[in-house]
């Protein structure tokens, strides 16, 4: 009779461990398959070189060292980061402002935010043909002509390839941090700002003291997040201006996506790279930002 | 006020001028490039001209089922396996949950030479499963499903437990629709996501007719298409206008999966 008690209490304690992992089997399985076991096999193939002829051989650090004496993925490093510095800057910044000017209720501010917000929504290819025809056939070059004063053509200035660039992804993309800025917003309780008012603090104030220390996790957040997104770069500048002129506005995924098929060892190197300097980055980030709240 | 409605306008003003220039005829286009407003008469030869010249309807087939067929797949085992990590305590809950998690930080870049090197030696290369099979691991859902789940009251489960109700029926009668806003939510955004995945479809397949709409809209070039400029403006409205409609239905859902995805209830 006891025995019998046992040995159902241990059956039971075994279904009630495993049925857990029942539900978790096919997500773990396909993230296995296509996450985990990619990556480590990336890493693998960037210490080797393929060839047709000689099969697979060992090289070490070989592809990473090619790689980065290859004066091109340089200059592609130094794109993108040029493009992530401007746009998490000038996205944040905006966004902040955007909320915070959107922060009311009403159906023309519900309609008008919803105009900023909609472009997410559409894919890179469209973002992409959009700003291109419009600098190519459109009326982009004039009507930067008339406000600069100047004859310009866009796509054939570095400068000004690369900051077209730069505002076709914030017009794409502002409206993610708009929404995320906007519900932080209204998390903030009302008595704060009541409290604030009392004491007689300036609307400038009350942004400084209350609204922005509140909202600094989300900025955190918004910082990592668009940083990650930044650097990997490539579907616009892949329409737009294909990398040129002067490979001033290509970037390391579209150098990757070029050695796909000729060289994977070649591009699984330059693609760890990549990766280790988005950790980097992000950590850094992280660092400088949790170190500045401390000392506030 | 005025500030609001400005603001509002000139984001719009970029989308006019390909709509303008998609329904205005190749030779009014010429005399006046920069309308942003069909002024001169609208036509619609070129909506009847991208279609004879592109396979623009393949590609918007390929994509709604591409994306609807991913989205059912992930909706479905990010439930499954958000499930259990929200509801159950479990030996391993919290290790596995952190695994997951940890595919937060793994970006698609880093996947992509090993993915294409692992479809071209399965033979997958030029398929459609190959576009597909590696769109399906998403612990983005399961991370948002989890979190999703986690604010639906224990009790609920417990009376059910109480009334003799197995693990596999709670999940299907009491969490399931309980979390429909969550899954709706995890759903739109892994539509979104493989509906605009550029660089995988380019990557795993070079032949036009397995193109999504997404892939298809960077292949028509000026020297393989004519009259270039009104059939590319022309296919780029047809292929954002639908979703940029469709962004003013499902707003509610776009700004609670974002509000989420950073933290926010």
């Amino acid at each position: 009779m006891l025995l019998v008690f046992i040995k159902e209490r241990i059956l039971n304690n075994i279904k009630k461990n495993i049925t857990p992992w029942l539900f978790l089997l096919p997500f773990l399985v396909v993230y296995a398959l296509f996450m985990i076991f990619p990556l480590v096999r990336g890493i693998q193939m960037s210490f080797y070189h393929k060839s047709y002829f000689s099969g697979s051989k060992f090289i070490g650090f070989g592809n990473y060292q090619a790689v980065l004496s290859d004066p091109t993925f340089n200059q592609d490093i130094f794109n993108v980061f040029y493009f992530a510095v401007a746009t998490v800057i000038i996205s944040v910044f905006l966004s902040l402002v955007v909320a915070a000017i959107f922060n009311r209720k009403g159906v023309t501010t519900y309609i008008m935010r919803s105009f900023i917000v909609a472009p997410l929504v559409l894919s890179v290819s469209v973002i992409g043909v959009l700003w291109q025809l419009l600098f190519t056939s459109g009326p982009g070059n004039s009507l930067l002509g008339i406000i600069l004063g100047k004859d310009v053509q866009v796509l054939t200035s570095p400068f000004l390839s690369m900051w077209l660039i730069i505002i076709a992804t914030l017009w794409w993309t502002l409206g993610t941090n708009v929404i995320i800025f906007s519900a932080g917003l209204q998390s903030i309780p009302l008595e704060c700002y009541e409290a604030a008012n009392l004491d007689g603090a300036s609307s400038v104030r009350i942004f400084f003291s209350i609204t922005l220390p509140l909202l600094s996790p989300l900025i955190v957040v918004v910082i990592i997040l668009q940083t990650i997104a930044s650097f990997q770069l490539f579907g616009q500048p892949f329409i737009i201006t294909a990398g040129g002129p002067f490979n001033t506005t290509a970037t390391p995924l579209m150098y990757i996506y070029g050695y796909l098929a000729t060289n994977v060892g070649f591009a699984s190197a330059a693609s760890v790279i990549l990766f280790f300097m988005m950790l980097v980055v992000s950590f850094v980030e992280l660092f400088i930002i949790s170190r500045g709240e401390t000392v506030d | 006020m005025a500030l609001i409605l400005s603001l509002g306008i000139v984001w719009i003003i970029p989308l006019l001028w390909p709509i303008s220039t998609s329904l205005r005829s190749v030779a009014s286009f010429f005399k006046a490039p920069n309308l942003f407003l069909p002024l001169d008469g609208i036509t619609s030869t070129n909506y009847k001209d991208v279609v004879s010249i592109v396979p623009i309807g393949r590609w918007y087939l390929n994509s709604f089922l591409i994306s609807l067929i991913v989205t059912i797949v992930v909706t479905m085992i990010d439930f499954l396996a958000a499930y259990p990590l929200a509801r159950i305590k479990f030996f391993g809950n919290r290790i596995v949950y952190f695994f997951i998690i940890a595919g937060l930080m793994i970006p698609f870049t880093v996947l992509l030479v090993p993915l294409y090197d692992f479809i071209n030696k399965l033979g997958l290369v030029n398929t459609y499963w190959g576009i597909m099979l590696p769109q399906l691991a998403s612990p983005f859902g399961v991370f948002l499903l989890r979190n999703y789940l986690l604010s639906i009251p224990k009790e609920l489960d417990e009376s059910a437990m109480i009334d003799g109700a197995g693990t596999f029926r709670i999940a299907y009668r009491i969490i399931f629709p309980n979390s429909i806003p969550g899954i709706v939510t995890v759903a739109i955004f892994t539509f979104l996501r493989s509906w605009n995945n550029l660089i995988w479809v380019i990557v795993a397949t070079q032949n036009p007719m397995l193109y999504t709409i997404t892939a298809g809209l960077t292949s028509i070039t000026s020297t393989n298409v004519p009259n270039y400029v009104t059939i590319r403006a022309t296919a780029c409205i047809i292929g954002g206008l639908p979703l940029y409609i469709l962004f003013f239905v499902i707003q509610k859902y776009i700004i609670r999966g974002l509000s989420l995805q950073s933290g926010l209830k």
